[in-house]
């Protein structure tokens, strides 16, 4: 794609040490409710780059051949979903409190180890008001609800912000004459906190708290001949805790001691119904859907210098991930261990040159040590053109399944503790042009992952699999007062069984946020659109190399809003997935060695169908 | 403020989860099985939504080999009475009507709860990946059509899908050898020991039927309380009985609950068990008239991967086990 939004918000927004070139995307709050956006896994679909799709009941989320296990997913600054080898349900972080997304290609980082992309959210800022409210409220034509209710207070040394919501997804049908749901209707209950400390001017003390209670059911087919129903249901319930101490220990140097516990748990039931006689009870049927759960603590020192020329990065990062359903499983161990310990260094030529270097070294309790090295120069990065060069080398972990469960979890393959961490060695070059009411960029991104989890012979997990993933993208951004235009496109290539036969597969892409404010009338139309090419892709399962073709998914949201009662009231109405079809087939064929053959068309999801939409904002003062 | 959140909490409630539909009764199914024992003796019904019947005429065979994997017995056609002798000698050849006298022991398969045993009995040594067969010779006797039959049998052994088996008259030095390869698509393989060959159509294969009405001969002082009809051997009654198909059913007998009120939640924890056969179940006696009576109070509960069903006999018609018409009841649970 790739969009290139606000290049100067991003630097000044950032929590993390993370360059300005490496953030390619943008997506706005204005975005998010012209989408009508309610959480992660939702906008995945729409930001630029991802591949987002439904199968069996469970969401397939890529880049290339990344999985969204291998793309590192922060908020303000603090892993959203743990290490995200777990099947973290992304459901669960909502955007209400959201003010902006951003995707950041290669960026040169410390504290990520899986950092060839990173989606970062930002939450909205606690304003510098005594007492202040915000009410959103959101209904559709498919009877989804979604509502929030923010109250801050502030008094400029303590800052403290509630909000609750209750967001309530309906189902989704492949049939409206049969019972069965294709997706189950969801609910998801929000409380997160945040409070700031001006302990003193150069110390500031942030905590923040996100918890979320999701509830899906699942509707089974009736069986035939009787009055009976087995349901599933899927309670996904998250608390987390983070804080950061900040010391600005010198004119130049800041401190910051940053901390989070987390914890999740996902309860999977199935439910027995008589649907005559009223009667229910949990089923004794073996549960195809585990229930997992996982707890992260994370602690981490660092210090910043914003010298110049010389600008540095150093800190260590102490992180715990651990089963808390199966702690006993297989007897090995249900948790690992990461110590990191990392330097950044950023130098700036006059206004020719930055060059960025720096190493991380981590240790995993279970594989050893790594070193990762991560390279970038800016050319001209003041004037109108500015070229870019980046080399970085991160890892992610195996699925936390492969790593320890046995082999009922694994569909009869055996895991392995020794399964090395994924390896992604990405280079990413872009050019970027910057004017007054016009920003552009071109790029490339290529990525090659190793040592992903494959099964051998001996039917056990081995960390044998290559796969690459290369992407083209050129965006401009065309902005004043009155109008925001932001088309782009992307044409991308996927390699996922490099190890085995060399398939390059490619498919395009093209996006387009508008927002158009109407001079002297309030009213603001925004446009959300994106469109993805036949996405093809191959995949080895029981060594067999199998290719699965896709049909084209289209997103078109639009919105229009009018302010009232001086831009306290904001009502919006608007049309979500006009062009969308919610089922799409998927051709699966086996690859023989002269040709293909057809094995299967299966019906996969890619989103919910077209909605009307009615919002209304208020916020006091 | 307070009015957003009035607004909140009244905009929260609009959308929730649909409540469930509710659902009429289903209606049971009804079943018609007609059982004569001279031409139809046989029927194999396959539960399902409908439950599928399939009648099979009289045929004619005299043992039935089991083709389960590590299962071994040999059992005789239960609807005719054939007796077996183990003469405990390995030599075919030294047998012969001679060694048939007053002391000789004669033994029927014997029908016990939930299982039968076999005459033929323990053949062999099945403690190896290979049966190794004691190499018995057995003398089976039967009557048909008014004509006794004499013929001698020995197991030579079997491997591990294979019955390898010698047999002829037996007042003739002529013999047979023949072989019978397990058929994992149907439980038993029959034989026909009068006309040298398999009887390939006696059963429909295993993922075709659940239970097996028919007959079973067996001793009449033994079932004292269930209705028979009389066989060619006075001590023996020929009565109504059904086979399960055991791979792939377990039965739980429910006698306490009615039809009515047994469902798939009162079920499911019940101790089921595996079985292969039943005598009589849903048959009695009405003790003034002698006539033949459902007992509708036996309620057969069969789970059947994850499916679970409960039959129930309605009514019998027709004066004799020999030849009657049954109509069962079948839930769906």
């Amino acid at each position: 794609m790739i969009v290139f939004a606000c290049l100067i918000t991003c630097i000044a927004n950032q929590t993390m040490a993370q360059d300005s070139t490496s953030c390619a995307y943008t997506l706005s709050r204005d975005d998010i409710e012209t989408s009508n956006l309610q959480n992660l896994e939702e906008a995945l679909s729409i930001l630029p780059i991802f591949h987002k799709y439904i199968k069996n009941r469970s969401p397939q989320i890529s880049y290339g051949s990344l999985g969204i296990d291998n793309i590192a997913v922060f908020k303000d600054g603090f892993p959203a979903a743990l290490d995200q080898n777990i099947n973290y349900d992304f459901r669960s972080i909502p955007l209400w409190d959201i003010d902006r997304i951003e995707i950041h290609l290669t960026p040169v980082v410390g504290q990520v180890k899986n950092n060839a992309i990173v989606i970062n959210l930002y939450s909205l800022k606690i304003p510098e008001q005594p007492i202040w409210t915000k009410l959103n409220l959101t209904n559709t034509s498919s009877s989804d609800f979604h509502g929030s209710f923010i109250l801050g207070l502030s008094n400029l040394t303590h800052s403290g912000q509630v909000g609750i919501s209750r967001s309530f997804t309906n189902d989704l049908y492949d049939d409206e004459r049969l019972r069965s749901t294709s997706l189950g209707a969801f609910e998801r209950y929000d409380l997160n906190l945040k409070y700031q400390y001006k302990i003193l001017p150069s110390v500031t003390l942030n905590i923040q708290s996100d918890n979320a209670i999701v509830h899906t059911q699942n509707k089974g087919k009736i069986i035939p001949g009787t009055s009976r129903v087995r349901d599933h249901e899927n309670d996904f319930n998250k608390h987390n805790i983070c804080g950061s101490l900040q010391l600005k220990a010198s004119k130049h140097h800041t401190l910051s001691l940053e901390g989070m516990v987390h914890h999740f748990k996902n309860n999977n039931t199935l439910i027995d119904k008589n649907l005559n006689s009223g009667q229910q009870n949990l089923s004794t049927h073996t549960n195809t859907h585990p229930n997992t759960g996982y707890n992260q603590g994370l602690i981490r020192l660092s210090l910043k210098s914003f010298n110049k020329p010389l600008e540095y990065s150093l800190g260590i990062d102490l992180s715990n991930t651990r089963d808390n359903t199966y702690q006993y499983i297989d007897a090995i161990s249900t948790a690992y261990n990461d110590y990191t310990a990392y330097g950044i260094l950023s130098y700036k030529l006059k206004n020719t040159l930055i060059l960025h270097g720096g190493l991380r070294l981590f240790h995993n309790n279970l594989t050893g040590n790594f070193l990762l090295p991560q390279f970038q120069i800016e050319l001209a990065p003041r004037e109108v053109i500015q070229l870019n060069f980046t080399s970085n080398t991160s890892v992610s972990y195996a699925p936390f399944r492969q790593l320890f469960y046995p082999t009922n979890f694994n569909e009869g393959v055996r895991n392995n503790v020794l399964l090395n961490p994924i390896k992604q060695n990405a280079i990413h070059a872009n050019v970027i042009l910057k004017q007054k009411n016009l920003n552009a960029v071109s790029g490339l991104i290529f990525i090659a992952q190793s040592d992903i989890p494959r099964v051998d012979e001996s039917n056990t997990f081995n960390s044998a699999g290559k796969a690459s993933s290369f992407s083209t993208y050129a965006s401009i951004n065309i902005f004043n007062d009155i109008v925001s235009i932001k088309p782009s496109a992307m044409m991308h290539a996927i390699n996922n069984t490099r190890d085995t036969v060399n398939l390059t597969f490619f498919y395009p892409e093209l996006n387009l946020n508008t927002h158009i404010r109407i001079p002297n009338s309030k009213i603001t139309i925004g446009l959300n659109a994106k469109y993805i090419g036949k996405h093809t892709n191959s995949f080895i399962s029981n060594n067999t190399i199998y290719i699965a073709e896709q049909q084209k998914m289209r997103f078109l949201s639009l919105r229009i809003k009018r302010s009232f009662i001086k831009e306290k009231l904001k009502i919006s109405f608007g049309i979500n997935n006009i062009l969308q079809t919610p089922f799409i087939s998927n051709d699966i064929y086996r690859l023989t060695e002269i040709n293909r053959e057809f094995i299967d068309n299966e019906r996969v999801i890619s989103g919910y169908p077209r909605s009307f939409t009615f919002k209304v904002v208020y916020t006091n003062p | 403020m307070k009015k957003a959140v009035y607004i909140f909490l009244v905009f929260s409630i609009t959308s929730c989860f649909t409540p469930d539909e509710y659902l009429p009764k289903i209606d049971s199914e009804k079943i018609n099985i007609s059982l004569n024992s001279t031409e139809s003796p046989s029927t194999f019904i396959k539960l399902g939504f409908p439950t599928g019947t399939l009648s099979k005429e009289k045929s004619n065979w005299q043992l039935r080999f089991e083709n389960t994997a590590d299962e071994w017995g040999i059992y005789t056609n239960p609807t005719e009475p054939i007796r077996i002798f183990n003469t405990k000698i390995n030599r075919y050849d030294l047998i012969n009507l001679s060694s048939i006298d007053g002391n000789t022991i004669w033994e029927y398969d014997d029908v016990k709860s939930t299982n039968i045993k076999s005459a033929i009995g323990r053949w062999g040594d099945f403690d190896f990946p290979n049966p190794e067969s004691y190499k018995d010779v057995y003398i089976l006797n039967w009557t048909q059509d008014s004509q006794d039959y004499y013929y001698k049998f020995q197991i030579l052994d079997a491997d591990i899908n294979t019955y390898h088996f010698k047999y002829g008259p037996l007042n003739e030095t002529s013999f047979q050898i023949e072989t019978i390869n397990k058929q994992e698509v149907q439980l038993y393989s029959y034989f026909s020991l009068v006309n040298n060959e398999q009887a390939k159509t006696i059963e429909p294969n295993t993922n075709e039927w659940h239970i097996h009405f028919s007959y079973q001969v067996d001793s009449i002082n033994k079932h004292t309380k269930i209705p028979y009809s009389s066989t060619s051997n006075s001590s023996l009654g020929l009565f109504p009985s059904f086979e399960l198909n055991h791979e792939h059913v377990e039965i739980f007998l429910d006698t306490v609950m009615n039809f009515e009120q047994i469902n798939y939640i009162n079920s499911r924890n019940l101790t089921f068990e595996k079985s292969k056969n039943s005598i009589g179940l849903f048959y009695q006696k009405d003790p003034i008239t002698s006539q033949l009576q459902s007992n509708s109070k036996q309620n057969l509960i069969l789970r059947s991967d994850d499916e679970y069903y409960v039959i129930r006999a309605l009514n019998i018609i027709g004066s004799s086990v020999g030849n009657h018409s049954v109509t069962f009841e079948i839930k769906k649970l």
